[in-house]
């Protein structure tokens, strides 16, 4: 019996939580105004993925293109973080996307299904998360820089009772209907009709929801373009965690953001690496598994069907 | 009367939420509709069809009934809540309604073919569904193997093996003591209670009856109602069956402009509730659903 009971005090004893609660870094702010963003037309958007060497910049006012950042943690945590930028209605459609560090895949059956199945070796500590709220910026009740907001304000009927209006207007579908934040770093993206109001500010609200605890920094990238949110795939790019490459800051493992040669050894399983062979349209990051399903270094757990064996020449996969 | 004294005594803490009493008042000829029975007399499993002009309560479809701070008489054809804000030029705005309850709710009754068709409080037992079906609305049901369900018997061992069940009382759909309404002259009448509403002084209570689809060109559709979510409800995979249970959209008292169609009837706006200082209701409030809207889908 007192064995049991000391057993147990120590096990309560054994876990503070301290790991979950992120540790604030100088470097980055855990509350930021990003200042006025320009909305990216057709023309500058291209076709292909935007990578961090390769996207829209600022334009002459000032007004940022797509902006790649980071937000950190405040020293008291009871404090809520996040950044804001505005932009200005053009009159029709835009779409804002977000999409922040890191996670690209679950550790599941791979969703790019080749000849067969891989695992992906999942580093849950590298994912943070934000969410992306927007709608006009006279209803924002946050003070930009100073302190988070939202869209929610008070509406009285007719009876004199008090109601809350949600006036965030960027719904985002889920498996039950409108209303919903992506999880866990996935891509968050809406759009926003501004018919009527082509030159009225709006605000975006990125509430930081949770931070990496590998490095309590959670890096993202943001940009907003003219039209719908179909307007702005295309063959070569979609609306998932490849749309923004390279989001995920220079403290991830491995060369940074970008890997200078992805065929060197010493790079070829670099985070950088492993993105661009994700987000490849033409060679998946399967085809690779099916060439090194064995080798020690690679992110991919076989999933049964092969049997161990040596990368020879006859093995490999190769593109299908 | 007796439930009136109770309520007398019942909030000594004035507290706001409280439960409404009230009465509903239907026209029959919110009932009368011209219906449609399939017959197959030669049985060659080709479906005739016959119409009839008929009064019967099971034409009544679910009846929505909510209290809201104020009637809009302007926005609609025909009275409706007042709404907040219209934010979205796709949406209407939000009556943010104190309080409701249905007269009558979907309900799923075993069969995908009946899913979105089937209203409580308005059948007695399964042969009266299976009469609905075939004779008001010329739609026979059939079973997930393309049998026509004719008896009771075989109805209810359906839904026993649907459903785990073990007894008719199970069956919320069925029960001749469950029926909603009662006759009254011209009227079908109802009591109903706004369970836990907001009690604001001068309130209105208001609702709208959602009439089944039935028309005699098109009869595969008839018995559908518009507020209910096909794709919504419980989700049955089994074998090769598939199919949702459906069940009402969530939205309906908030936004019920957005589901009221033709042949739908909707109250006059006119029924206002009281309160004395203790805020207990000093009557009972009639909500008369005697407005058809008839304008065209």
């Amino acid at each position: 019996m007192l064995t049991t009971l000391l057993l147990g005090w120590m096990a309560g004893c054994d876990h503070q939580g301290q790991l979950f609660v992120p540790a604030s870094n100088p470097d980055y702010p855990f509350l930021q105004d990003l200042g006025e963003f320009r909305v990216i037309p057709e023309e500058d958007a291209g076709t292909a993925n935007f990578t961090l060497e390769n996207h829209p910049g600022a334009d002459d006012e000032g007004r940022s293109g797509v902006h790649y950042g980071g937000l950190g943690a405040p020293e008291d945590p009871a404090y809520y973080g996040g950044a804001t930028f505005t932009f200005e209605g053009t009159g029709g459609d835009v779409c804002v996307v977000l999409d922040v560090e890191s996670v690209y895949w679950i550790q599941a059956w791979s969703p790019q299904a080749d000849t067969s199945s891989f695992l992906y070796e999942d580093n849950y500590r590298d994912d943070g998360d934000i969410d992306l709220s927007v709608g006009l910026t006279a209803y924002y009740t946050g003070s930009p820089g100073v302190s988070m907001g939202d869209f929610a304000l008070p509406y009285t009927d007719e009876a004199g009772v008090s109601h809350e209006i949600e006036f965030n207007e960027c719904f985002q579908a889920g498996y039950l209907g409108d209303g919903v934040h992506a999880g866990r770093a996935a891509v968050e993206y809406c759009t926003i009709d501004t018919f009527g109001r082509a030159g009225v500010s709006l605000t975006a609200v990125l509430d930081t929801f949770s931070l990496p605890i590998d490095d309590s920094v959670a890096h993202f990238a943001v940009g907003v373009f003219a039209g719908d949110c179909t307007a702005i795939t295309s063959s070569e790019r979609s609306l998932n965690e490849c749309f923004f490459s390279q989001e995920f800051g220079p403290s991830q493992e491995g060369t940074g953001n970008v890997a200078s040669d992805c065929d060197d050894p010493e790079q070829e399983w670099s985070y950088a690496c492993l993105e661009s062979k994700y987000c490849a349209t033409t060679r998946k990051l399967n085809a690779y598994c099916e060439e090194h399903f064995d080798d020690d270094d690679t992110p991919c757990v076989d999933n049964g069907v092969h049997e161990p064996q040596d990368d020879t020449e006859e093995n490999e996969g190769g593109d299908r | 009367m007796i439930s009136f004294l109770f309520l007398a005594c019942s909030n000594p803490e004035t507290i706001p939420e409280g439960d409404i009493l009230g009465k509903l008042v239907v026209p029959k000829a919110a009932a009368t509709r011209t219906v449609v029975s399939a017959t197959d007399a030669d049985g060659d499993g080709n479906l005739e069809y016959s119409t009839a002009e008929k009064t019967d309560v099971r034409l009544l479809g679910p009846i929505y009934v909510g209290a809201y701070s104020a009637i809009d008489t302007i926005s609609f054809a025909y009275p409706h809540p007042s709404m907040g804000p219209v934010i979205s030029a796709d949406s209407r705005g939000d009556t943010f309604p104190y309080g409701g309850i249905t007269a009558g709710r979907l309900d799923f009754a075993c069969y995908e073919a009946v899913a979105c068709k089937v209203t409580t409080g308005r059948f007695t037992d399964y042969d009266d569904i299976i009469d609905h079906f075939k004779n008001n609305l010329g739609r026979p049901i059939f079973d997930q193997y393309g049998v026509e369900v004719t008896s009771g018997e075989a109805f209810q061992q359906w839904c026993f093996e649907y459903f785990d069940a073990t007894a008719d009382y199970e069956m919320s759909f069925i029960g001749a003591d469950n029926l909603t309404f009662e006759e009254d002259g011209d009227n079908y009448v109802a009591e109903f209670t706004l369970n836990h509403t907001l009690r604001v002084e001068g309130m209105a209570v208001w609702g709208f009856m959602d009439a089944p689809e039935l028309r005699s060109d098109v009869p595969d559709t008839n018995g559908n109602f518009t507020t209910c979510a096909s794709n919504g409800g419980r989700e049955v995979d089994e074998y090769v069956t598939e199919f949702h249970e459906g069940r009402s959209y969530y939205d309906v008292l908030n936004r019920p402009g957005s589901y009221i169609t033709y042949g739908d009837w909707v109250s006059d706006g006119e029924a206002v509730v009281h309160f004395d200082d203790d805020l207990n209701q000093t009557e009972e409030v009639v909500v008369n659903l005697n407005i058809p809207f008839e304008a065209e889908e």
